[in-house]
């Protein structure tokens, strides 16, 4: 009986190890085809919709200076209220060896109007280093 | 040990493993909810499959007649940038909203023959690509 429980407890440690690493690499890489959305590039995203550019400062690869950031954060401010973001779509992306690429489609509400913008972002090990 | 006993071990082994797995499943954080709204997705529009079509064929020629815009083309220049060489153009996703948003991701080399890959979207109104990004 004790040797059963064993066997099960290691059986559980090697699936439950197993699943924590599979899962990024299912999720993310382009093996089983485009990768899916990464977690990282739509918080990015939502942190870009929501106007945080602590959340946004965190996700790139480069952090940038502290004025730099208030310089961000006073943007930011001046900016809020502007615009209402109506939509965030994924539409999709690609992986080439550390980088990934992800595309979003954004709409936007300013004054009535609305407008639609694309947004792609390269990540590199999971940060934020491009965004166009 | 017997032949049974074995394979009950295994058994065993394996339900652990499921176990696992499942535990992984219930104890892992839910992704995060998504604050707005998603547009349903559209099929790739014909003329922005031209342009993907002419691209990854390395076709200038063909992609000057479907672009005549000069600064259309400097702005697919620019997505494309460093590559020189499209090795691999796919389309990923398009949507339809004031005008069709047509996705590509493009894998190729840059001058120094490194592999790069890049993000762009079309943009087409009316049968026609009207914007790059």
């Amino acid at each position: 009986m004790r040797d059963a429980l064993a066997t099960l407890l290691v059986g559980a440690l090697l699936g439950y190890v197993v699943a924590t690493l599979g899962a990024p690499l299912l999720t993310e890489n382009s093996f089983f085809g485009s990768p899916t959305e990464s977690t990282e590039a739509h918080a990015y995203m939502v942190g870009l919709l929501q106007d945080d550019p602590d959340a946004l400062a965190a996700l790139r690869l480069q952090r940038g200076d502290v004025a730099s950031r208030a310089l961000a954060t006073q943007t930011s401010e001046g900016r809020r209220g502007a615009t209402k973001p109506l939509s965030l779509t994924y539409l999709g992306g690609g992986m080439q060896g550390r980088f990934q690429v992800h595309i979003y489609a954004v709409e936007f509400q300013t004054g009535g109007r609305t407008f639609m913008f694309s947004y792609a972002l390269t990540l590199l090990n999971r940060k934020v280093v491009l965004v166009e | 040990m017997s032949s049974a006993r074995a394979n009950a071990t295994v058994g065993i082994f394996l339900a652990g493993i499921l176990l696992g797995g499942a535990a992984h499943l219930v104890f892992v954080p839910a992704a995060p909810q998504q604050p707005y709204k998603s547009l349903a997705r559209a099929e790739e529009p014909a003329a922005g499959a031209a342009v993907a079509r002419a691209i990854a064929h390395d076709d200038a020629k063909t992609l000057g007649r479907l672009i005549g815009d000069q600064d259309l083309l400097k702005a697919l220049h620019q997505a494309l940038d460093p590559i020189v060489q499209v090795e691999d153009l796919k389309f990923v996703g398009a949507v339809e909203g004031q005008r069709a948003m047509s996705a590509y991701v493009a894998r190729g080399r840059d001058t120094q023959g490194n592999k790069v890959i890049r993000g762009f979207v079309l943009q087409v109104e009316g049968g026609e690509v009207i914007g790059v990004n």
